[in-house]
């Protein structure tokens, strides 16, 4: 478990203690992990842009998602439903994060439509 | 004769390992008398007197050019394309494979870097690694002439002040604060230090660990992260700084009573040898480079399966003063290695060559 070029440590005495002292540790187990919703780990058929980010076709799921908050589908229920997720927020920022450091251009009227809450 | 040499990479930000040694060759290659830019496609707004965008400005031909490859980007193309004497040091790039269900683009930048190799092969006089570690990566590519540059860290940055709110807020008494420097990622294996904490912390509970670097609200690794220290209810004891200055950085390594890493890809490891210089123990798992940084002083984990008797061991080190002393003693003579003076006769050495050519 241990390897050290310094000579002045006693590598086996240190192993022997710490297996010792193991047996003699009553440690508090991790609590068991209940398995959190990820984009990439929450495959989605109705979630298209979700499905492209996790494709890694991003910038192209950008220009997707564009067009979502352009609200062209917006009436569409699975687009509704995913622009209310918790992932809309995740992915929303990390595409936008993603664009301004490649250089895509974002047309800011594009966004605030969301903002203004004008769904047609 | 050259009289100009110039180098070029992605990006420049500030505090960054390749950052730096882009600056100190910079600054050496002047004081030799040698005209030298720095050329980027992006940068830190930090670091806008430091170097020219290649959109605005590009390097002379005929001039020498030095290009810094640690990931895929168009710069290495445009940089195998310059007319003038090229060269190359190669800082590694993480396996594509850490940022497969975390970052995309990453995943894809990573898999070009390594894709963009035998170009850059072909298009070289010479290269350097800043390990030995990736000299050997240069050569399985078939890079025929690569020499090793390791990365200057020089204490002498550390000449400032440290952020007293920090020293002040954690330091000075007798919690036993774990310390771990690097962007937040999933090849530096953050997570796991977290849960190694769960069992350290029911060892020592007065106790900390501090997870300092770099991180984005919105990547799905940090969310990871934040999610595990809370599901652990360690949010109290974990502390993740974000970015840092030099200055708050200074006070995190003069806080810590020991350096931790499980971190499973480093090409060379620059936290290892500035925590050296704050007389920090380093305990270190064995990958990638990391052996060949700590050097004589390396106290390796060959194994971090069993997060129990990685704390049993982190208590043990804490609590013997003679394990910590040994430590301390190699550790003092590897930091050594590199300071200028040991680095600089290898750009000298360079510089002779290429003016032999």
């Amino acid at each position: 478990m241990i390897e050290t070029s310094i000579t002045e440590i006693n590598v086996v005495k240190i192993e022997n203690k710490i297996t010792q002292e193991l047996l003699n540790t009553a440690f508090i187990e991790l609590p068991e992990e209940v398995q959190t919703q990820y984009i990439h780990n929450s495959p989605d058929p109705d979630n298209p842009a979700a499905n492209l980010f996790r494709n890694g076709k991003v910038i192209y799921g950008l220009s997707y998602y564009l067009k979502k908050l352009k609200f062209r589908s917006y009436r569409n229920a699975s687009a509704k439903k995913f622009l209310s997720s918790p992932e809309y927020r995740q992915l929303f920022f990390f595409l936008i994060r993603r664009a301004l450091y490649n250089k895509v251009k974002i047309i800011p009227s594009l966004l605030h439509k969301k903002n203004k809450g004008s769904g047609k | 004769m050259i009289n100009t040499m110039n180098q070029i990479l992605p990006r420049i930000s500030f505090g960054d390992a390749t950052s730096s040694q882009v600056l100190e060759i910079r600054n050496y290659l002047r004081t030799k008398g040698i005209v030298s830019e720095i050329y980027v496609q992006d940068l830190d707004s930090r670091m806008k007197n430091e170097a020219k965008l290649i959109s605005r400005e590009r390097p002379e031909p005929g001039t020498g050019l030095i290009y810094h490859h640690s990931i895929g980007s168009e710069i290495a193309k445009f940089a195998m394309q310059h007319e003038g004497i090229r060269l190359c040091i190669y800082h590694n790039i993480t396996p594509s494979a850490f940022f497969k269900n975390y970052d995309p683009l990453l995943q894809q930048y990573t898999e070009l870097g390594r894709k963009q190799l035998p170009l850059i092969r072909d298009s070289v006089s010479f290269s350097f690694g800043d390990s030995e570690f990736n000299c050997q990566e240069l050569r399985e590519v078939g890079f025929s002439e690569v020499e090793l540059l390791p990365i200057i860290v020089d204490p002498a940055k550390w000449h400032l002040k440290p952020e007293t709110s920090l020293t002040e807020k954690y330091g000075g008494n007798n919690t036993k604060n774990i310390l771990f420097v690097g962007r937040i990622a999933p090849n530096k294996c953050q997570k796991e230090l977290v849960r190694f904490f769960y069992f350290f912390s029911q060892l020592i509970p007065d106790s900390r660990l501090f997870l300092v670097g770099n991180y984005h609200e919105t990547d799905l690794y940090f969310q990871e992260l934040k999610a595990e220290i809370k599901r652990l209810d360690l949010e109290e004891r974990v502390i993740l700084s974000g970015h840092v200055s030099m200055e708050e950085l200074k006070s995190y390594y003069q806080i810590a009573d020991l350096f931790l890493s499980f971190s499973e890809h480093e090409g060379f490891g620059v936290p290892l040898i500035e925590a050296m210089w704050f007389d920090i123990p380093v305990l270190a798992y064995k990958s990638t480079a990391v052996p060949e940084t700590l050097g004589e002083a390396a106290f390796l984990l060959t194994s971090k399966e069993d997060l129990k008797m990685v704390a049993l061991l982190v208590k043990q080190v804490l609590t013997h003063n003679e394990i910590i002393d040994a430590i301390i003693d190699n550790q003092r003579r590897r930091r050594a290695a590199f300071l200028p003076d040991r680095i600089h006769p290898i750009l000298e050495k360079t510089l002779e060559r290429i003016r032999r050519q």
